[in-house]
């Protein structure tokens, strides 16, 4: 459905944000997941016809995105990281107007079709609030509903559950699963549990390159029993860093735990340890060169 | 706070933006400087000068100083640091303090490159070599620097806190905006004011700026002070900044003790809805999404809809609107007056007033809320989400487009709807909608549309708001500021939004101008229409990230439809340009100034030689003038019966072509009957030179015939009042001069290219020859003079002289008039269709004279005015001075192109804004319907039966008489007191265009140009000499002065010294100074009252001591005081009761002492009784001394 082919954009500044972006992606979730600054805002834009690419192409379902925006906006649902609002328009006005432009002309049926989105993100009792006046929380379902108005094939959302509590974040997950049954739904995150949650598909973004690409289980067990657990004290930290491959170090109940990679036991008090993606997520983004697994 | 000043400081001189302006300040204010000139003798670069510059700028500076000074609070809650920066350790005020002191930092900087660009400005101009710009002074540093503390600093400073007040608590952009536009209003409403005698003084207090109140204080200074004087740091200049810096100073305070920052951070939470009815579900979850074309176009209406309201329910929006319609009615209120008598409410006038005070508001919300619209989805950040919407950038773009234009159509009703409220109000009915509508619609609307058209280009090309706005205003303002001062072009074409000039009036309505204004409209709408279209291409939707991309982005959108509709657009463009090129510069030419300068300049250099020789003059004239209203052309013959009064025989006639349509041309010129072809035809110059078959030998006579043909081609860039469809005014010029006059007169322009200096423009009066020569006309003496006039057979047609026959042939009417008295070379054509009013008055010696006035049908209402007026006049003249002439008097209405009257011989055209439409209601207001009448019915003897000679100083005769008759007149019809107001309006007018005074200031003697000094110091001068030595002297005086000198009887003309000797002769020795000084000098009274005590006496009455100071000091003719006049002069001086009214409710004064004395210069103390308390004790108490002070010449009686 999705083939992005060659995709290379380097910012005025020297930034490459993305460098040679290939991916193919069918329709159901798609987790594309990766820190901070790696690049997934700006790929995410560029899918969403908001921002041109150096060199590439992408394509949906015989749309040529950057030849055909119009098309392509006509089956997009868009939700990005950080938008703002009309301060002075109220949900469900914003929202029929947003339906209007999406094509749906009758008004009686649009007025009835919001409603039930207002009640889908949990904000019919705010219908006739200003945007302004939302909590963050509460924008971000806004956000949300007007990315699924309509019948989007493709679905983005760029950091969903950012200021989400849990109720309104399992309530959201539930929603995305049942869209991506029929379209394209891509996921973009730094959240591995997301990921974990939620997608069939998913890759690994750093730096503006795919590290790997791959069902999630599949991924994360590539590193099963070579991740090792070790409680440490925190002047040790920096040695093991040294001599190990350290995956990530974390607290539990206030004392410091490194995970490490290691394709034999790496030695006295570590111990195996139950992987999950995250370990991978890890490995593959410390790992700086291409993951050869 | 050092720290936070520093940090925002260096955060400013890092930004390019802060350079931007500085570098546009500089640049502004060096290009303006190097372009200002004097035609005075006033220095290119005096003080007043260099204030003129930098005033003004820091007026528009008010766009940086909101830029720079509006912004470091709002960034930091823009940029979300305020959360941040609130929890340092950073005190509140130190706050405020380092940002403020760190944002006037940069304003200084940017003050200081004003300065210096003004300097260079002024110093390029020193350097350059351009005599027609005037002469310039040395440099002197506190020129500058006064005004950058006293203007740019303060202004900074007041507009800096103000906006940054307004941005601490209001946190909003547009508020601002409208602090920015409040102060404007100020400054114009004060600006307003100057111009009013009564209330001048409050634009002290009003005026942000202080420019207002500089005008104040130096309104009567000389050329001299304005040469010297430094910006008065004193008084009421003094005053307004320290009032302004004081307002400055409670922002400022109010900012720093009241800023908080929990409010500044919690947006202003309002109830927030919540609808607790339950959810029932429709079951409505698929729907069925519809792109087709009908439904997008639907859609794109519906975007306008949203657009258009999110503009018109702005509160902002909603603001500027009513204070523009506050200013529309202020304007329409004190504009629509006439010499402070209020005009009628016509149609005409309210569009044109509302429209103009309207019109400054109207172009800001346009400009605003282009950029706004441009920037809406971007500021509020929705941008990143909408953009992605299945929305065409067509829709997107267009829908802003057609919103702002709906929100131009509403600003074009609103003009009309309040003009219609304004009229209803002021009990006026008869309402002309249609005027209303063409006004609106398709005058002001169209520049609705252009300025729409470039705002919005410009704000999607630029991608910045505030640069967007300033580059907005400097298209708008400098770029025709530009053509005009460094190309001199008036071409429409090249000012922005230009058309052709048009008037309006009641006679001819919209005319035959509406041709040219709607293709010029066209041109302007279709040029921003090509940028609108291009502009869309630029559209930024989404990110980008260089300007490459979106020149990338821009190449792609040029679909074939775009390129389509810009090539349609772009060939109706060059359609619509070539017609009006065609028109404008084929059909019709279009000369720069400085074109016509070089050409009158050439034309001099080689006809120069013809000045003052011998050419024939004309003794008899039959002219036959055929007027074409319709196509507004004319033809004319004249049979001249011409001689030679030179003692040369003449063999070269000279036809020098004056009539201003540009397509005229000498038809035929028949010499004694034989056909004259020119032996040189110089088209350029106008000037035709014929070999005469026969030399005209001195004191023979011959017979010339001259026939003209005038018309009119396409439409030109000119008014072209000369023949209108309903509304002919035309004079001799119709038929060429016999000789050639110099027209540069303005020496440095004569040094630019080449030609002597000229102290003098006209000849001394020692001069013999000149003393030949009538001032308005060398080609003739006193002349026979007849005329057979035609128009289109709806019209009337009028030339001087009695009617002796009137016809119709062939659809058109024909008037004969043939004229009883002689006249000198000097007749008018008049043709409309009219209405008229006759009279009569009595001679004296029992002759019957008609009075005819010819109006428009709806301007009957002050026609008696006009009767009275001639009538009295008529009556004055004839029992003091002659009897009139004629059997006929007319006073002929024509169209508002211009407000005068003019008298010719029988004669007097009088334009239809002068009178006809004024409303003299009120009895104590001026009725200069009455005045101006008995002014020009006065120039049938002040010009007519005598004629000034072509001397320095002659004019006088004509028009300082013909003012002091119109005064008498006054007298006797409304009393002393009648004249009071009038006396005070011609001081205060001589006093403050004596800056303005063509170089030199002259004394009436001399006076060569200057209307404030022939009409108003010589009325003052001359009322005042009449006042002393008493009326009947003076015009027993008047009487043998033109019985000597009339009809040219004595074969020479009078000269402005033979009046002041008729004047002088019967003036007692002891006040025959009041005539030298009035005549001869250049003088200005200073007188006071300095001390005033009154005590009650026993027998009741009161004795009051009071003393006055007067100081007589006269002046050269550049301003500098010569000496104080250490002799005595006789001056009146009174006490006053409280004001009394008259049986009209006119106040009068109520003086129960009134004496003249003869005061020493300085103190001179009085002591009187009088029967009750005096309320006031003056000098001069009805300012009948040229006194720059009148104000103190009356003061309270302390007890």
């Amino acid at each position: 459905m999705l083939s992005i082919q060659n995709l290379n954009k380097t910012y005025p500044n020297g930034t490459q944000a993305l460098n040679n972006v290939n991916l193919t992606i069918d329709k159901g979730m798609f987790g594309l997941l990766g820190p901070n600054g790696a690049g997934k805002s700006t790929l995410m834009r560029t899918i969403a016809t908001l921002q041109l690419a150096d060199t590439g192409s992408i394509e949906f379902d015989g749309i040529d995105v950057f030849n055909q925006p119009e098309e392509l906006r006509k089956v997009l649902g868009y939700l990005p990281q950080d938008f703002g609002v009309y301060p002075k328009v109220t949900a469900e006005m914003m929202l029929n107007h947003i339906a209007k432009v999406k094509g749906i002309a009758n008004s009686n049926e649009r007025k009835h079709y919001v409603a039930e989105l207002l009640n889908k993100v949990n904000l019919y009792k705010f219908r006739n609030r200003n945007l302004g006046d939302f909590s963050g929380g509460m924008r971000q379902r806004f956000g949300i509903a007007q990315a699924l108005l309509g019948n989007p094939q493709l679905i983005i959302v760029d950091e969903p559950t950012a200021g989400l509590d849990p109720l309104e974040r399992n309530r959201f997950h539930n929603l995305l699963s049942e869209l991506g049954e029929n379209a394209v739904v891509i996921l973009s995150t730094h959240i591995v549990d997301d990921v974990t949650n939620l997608c069939q598909k998913m890759a690994i973004f750093n730096e503006g390159r795919i590290l790997v690409e791959g069902n999630p289980q599949e991924l994360s067990s590539r590193l099963d029993n070579k991740v090792f657990k070790k409680h440490i004290q925190k002047q040790e930290l920096e040695t093991y860093e040294q001599e190990q491959v350290v995956l990530s170090n974390y607290l539990r109940g206030g004392e410091l735990y490194i995970n490490v990679y290691s394709e034999t036991h790496p030695g006295a008090g570590f111990e195996p340890v139950n992987n999950d993606l995250e370990d991978f997520y890890f490995y593959s983004i410390n790992n700086k060169e291409e993951v050869a697994l | 706070m050092i720290e936070i000043f520093l940090f925002e400081l260096q955060y400013r001189l890092r930004r390019p933006v802060t350079w931007i302006y500085a570098s546009l300040g500089l640049i502004i204010a060096g290009v303006w400087a190097s372009l200002i000139s004097s035609s005075t003798a006033e220095f290119a670069n005096s003080p007043n000068n260099i204030v003129g510059v930098i005033g003004p700028i820091s007026v528009i500076s008010i766009f940086f100083y909101a830029a720079i000074m509006g912004v470091p609070i709002f960034r930091d809650q823009d940029h979300k640091t305020a959360q941040t920066y609130f929890t340092f350790p950073i005190r509140q005020k130190s706050y405020v303090l380092g940002r403020f002191f760190g944002s006037f930092a940069v304003v200084t900087l940017l003050n200081l490159f004003i300065v210096l660009g003004a300097m260079i400005g002024f110093g390029i101009g020193t350097y350059l070599d351009r005599p027609d710009y005037g002469v310039y002074t040395g440099f002197d540093f506190s020129s500058y620097i006064l005004p950058f503390i006293f203007l740019l600093e303060i202004n900074a400073f007041l507009i800096g806190s103000l906006f940054f007040c307004l941005m601490a608590f209001f946190k909003k952009m547009p508020i601002i905006y409208l602090g920015g536009i409040c102060l404007f209003l100020l400054y114009s409403i004060s600006g307003n004011l100057l111009s009013d005698l009564d209330y001048q003084w409050l634009s002290v207090y009003l005026d942000p700026f202080g420019g207002r109140a500089f005008v104040y204080v130096k309104k009567y200074w000389s050329i001299n002070e304005l040469n010297t004087n430094q910006l008065p740091i004193y008084g009421p200049f003094l005053m307004n900044r320290l009032l302004w810096l004081g307002i400055g100073m409670v922002f400022f305070l109010a900012t720093v003790l009241r800023f908080d920052y929990k409010r500044f951070l919690v947006s202003g939470k309002k109830k927030s809805k919540t609808n607790n009815d339950p959810f029932i579900s429709t079951g409505v979850t698929r729907v069925i999404q519809d792109f087709s074309k009908q439904n997008s176009r639907k859609n794109l209406w519906s975007l306008s809809k949203i657009e258009f309201l999110s503009i018109v329910k702005d509160p902002i929006f909603l603001i500027l609107l009513i204070i523009g319609v506050l200013v529309a009615l202020f304007t329409v209120y004190k504009a629509n007056e006439t010499y402070g008598t209020p005009n009628l409410p016509l149609t005409r006038y309210v569009v044109v007033y509302i429209t103009a005070g309207l019109s400054l508001f109207s172009a800001i919300i346009l400009i605003i809320y282009s950029g706004e619209a441009v920037h809406r989805t971007r500021s509020n950040k929705t941008f990143v989400f909408y953009d992605a919407l299945p929305i065409s950038n067509f829709s997107l773009y267009f829908s802003k487009i057609i919103s702002l234009i709906g929100v131009a159509a509403v600003l074009a009703f609103i003009n009309i709807f309040i003009g219609v409220v304004f009229q209803l109000v002021s009990g006026y009915f008869s309402i002309d909608i249609v005027t209303y509508l063409i006004y609106n619609y398709g005058l002001v609307f169209p520049g609705f549309l252009t300025t729409i058209f470039l705002a919005f280009f410009i704000h999607v090309l630029v991608n910045n708001k505030f640069l967007g706005h300033f580059i907005i205003v400097l298209l708008y303002v400098g770029l025709p500021l530009l053509v005009a001062l460094v190309f001199k072009s008036t071409n429409p074409l090249f000012i922005f939004g230009g058309t052709t000039p048009f008037f309006l009036s009641d006679l001819n309505g919209f005319g035959h101008y509406l041709t040219g204004i709607t293709w010029l409209n066209l041109y302007w709408i279709l040029f921003t229409l090509i940028l609108v279209i291009i502009g869309k291409a630029f559209w930024t939707r989404g990110f980008f990230s260089s300007a490459k991309e979106r020149l990338y982005l821009a190449k792609k959108r040029f679909s074939v439809k775009t390129i389509l509709s810009l090539v349609g657009t772009l060939i109706l463009f060059i359609g619509v340009t070539s017609y009006s090129y065609y028109n404008l510069k084929v059909l019709n030419s279009m000369s720069s100034g400085d074109a016509l300068e070089s050409s009158s300049a050439e034309k001099e250099k080689k006809y120069g030689k013809y000045i003052g020789q011998p050419h024939p003059q004309v003794t008899d004239l039959k002219a036959y003038i055929d007027v074409f209203p319709e196509d507004r052309n004319i033809a004319a013959k004249g049979e001249f019966t011409i001689t030679n009064n030179y003692e040369t025989a003449i063999d070269t006639l000279m036809l020098n072509v004056q009539y201003p349509s540009e397509h005229t041309e000498i038809k035929k010129v028949s010499y004694n009957g034989t056909v004259l072809q020119p032996a040189v035809a110089d088209s350029a110059h106008r000037i035709y030179l014929y070999k005469l078959p026969q030399s005209l030998q001195p004191n023979a006579t011959s017979a010339l015939t001259i026939e003209m043909w005038s018309e009119t081609k396409g439409f030109a860039n000119k008014l072209e009042t000369e023949v209108l469809h309903n509304g002919t005014f035309i004079n001799n010029s119709i038929f060429p001069t016999f000789h050639y006059d110099r027209s540069l007169v303005d020496n440095g322009v004569r040094k630019k290219y080449d030609l002597e200096k000229l102290d003098y423009l006209y000849p001394s009066r020692s001069d013999s020859t000149a003393l030949k020569k009538n001032l308005f006309n060398e080609d003739a003496n006193f002349i026979n003079f007849e005329a057979v006039v035609s128009t289109s057979e709806d019209q009337i047609a009028l030339a001087p002289g009695k009617l002796i026959n009137n016809y119709k042939k062939e659809g058109r009417s024909y008037y004969h008039y043939k004229l009883e008295s002689q006249t000198d070379l000097f007749f008018n054509v008049v043709s409309a269709d009219y209405t008229v009013e006759k009279s009569s008055w009595t001679a004296p010696s029992g002759k019957n004279v008609t009075i005819e006035v010819y109006y428009h049908p709806e301007h009957g209402r002050n026609i008696n005015h006009m009767i009275d007026g001639v009538r009295v006049a008529l009556d004055y003249c004839s029992k003091n001075f002659y009897e009139y002439p004629n059997s006929v008097i007319r006073i002929v209405e024509f169209p508002a192109f211009s407000t005068f009257a003019q008298s010719f011989v029988t004669t007097i055209p009088y334009s239809e804004d002068f009178g006809f439409a004024a409303n003299f209601d009120k009895a104590e207001d001026f009725n200069y319907a009455f005045r101006v009448t008995t002014h020009e019915v006065a120039h049938q003897w002040w010009g007519h039966i005598v004629t000034p000679s072509k001397t320095s100083g002659a004019n006088i005769i004509s028009e300082t008489l013909a003012e002091y008759s119109s005064l008498m007149t006054m007298k006797q019809e409304y009393g002393e007191n009648g004249i009071k107001n009038f006396l005070k309006y011609s001081l205060d007018n001589y006093l403050r265009s004596r800056a303005f005074s063509f170089k030199p200031e002259r004394s009436l003697l001399n006076v060569e140009t200057g209307q404030h000094i022939w009409y108003r110091k010589g009325s003052m001068v001359v009322y005042h000499i009449q006042d002393l030595i008493g009326e009947q002297k003076m015009n027993t005086a008047l009487r043998n002065f033109l019985m000597e000198y009339k009809y040219f009887e004595k074969g020479y003309y009078p000269t402005s010294e033979n009046l002041f000797d008729a004047i002088y002769q019967v003036t007692p020795d002891s006040l025959k100074y009041v005539v030298e000084d009035g005549f001869k000098e250049i003088v200005l009274y200073e007188n006071r009252v300095t001390d005033t005590k009154t005590k009650k006496l026993d027998n009741g009455t009161y004795e009051t001591t009071f003393t006055v100071n007067s100081k007589k000091i006269y002046y050269d003719d550049t301003g500098k005081e010569k000496r104080t006049d250490d002799g005595k002069n006789l001056i009146e001086i009174g006490l006053f009761g409280e004001d009394i009214k008259d049986q009209k409710d006119v106040p009068l004064k109520n003086p129960y002492y009134l004496e003249r004395k003869w005061l020493t210069s300085g103190d001179n103390t009085f002591t009187i009784v009088t029967d009750q308390k005096p309320e006031k004790a003056g000098i001069d108490p009805y300012n009948k001394l040229i006194d720059r002070n009148s104000e103190d010449n009356l003061k309270f009686v302390e007890e």
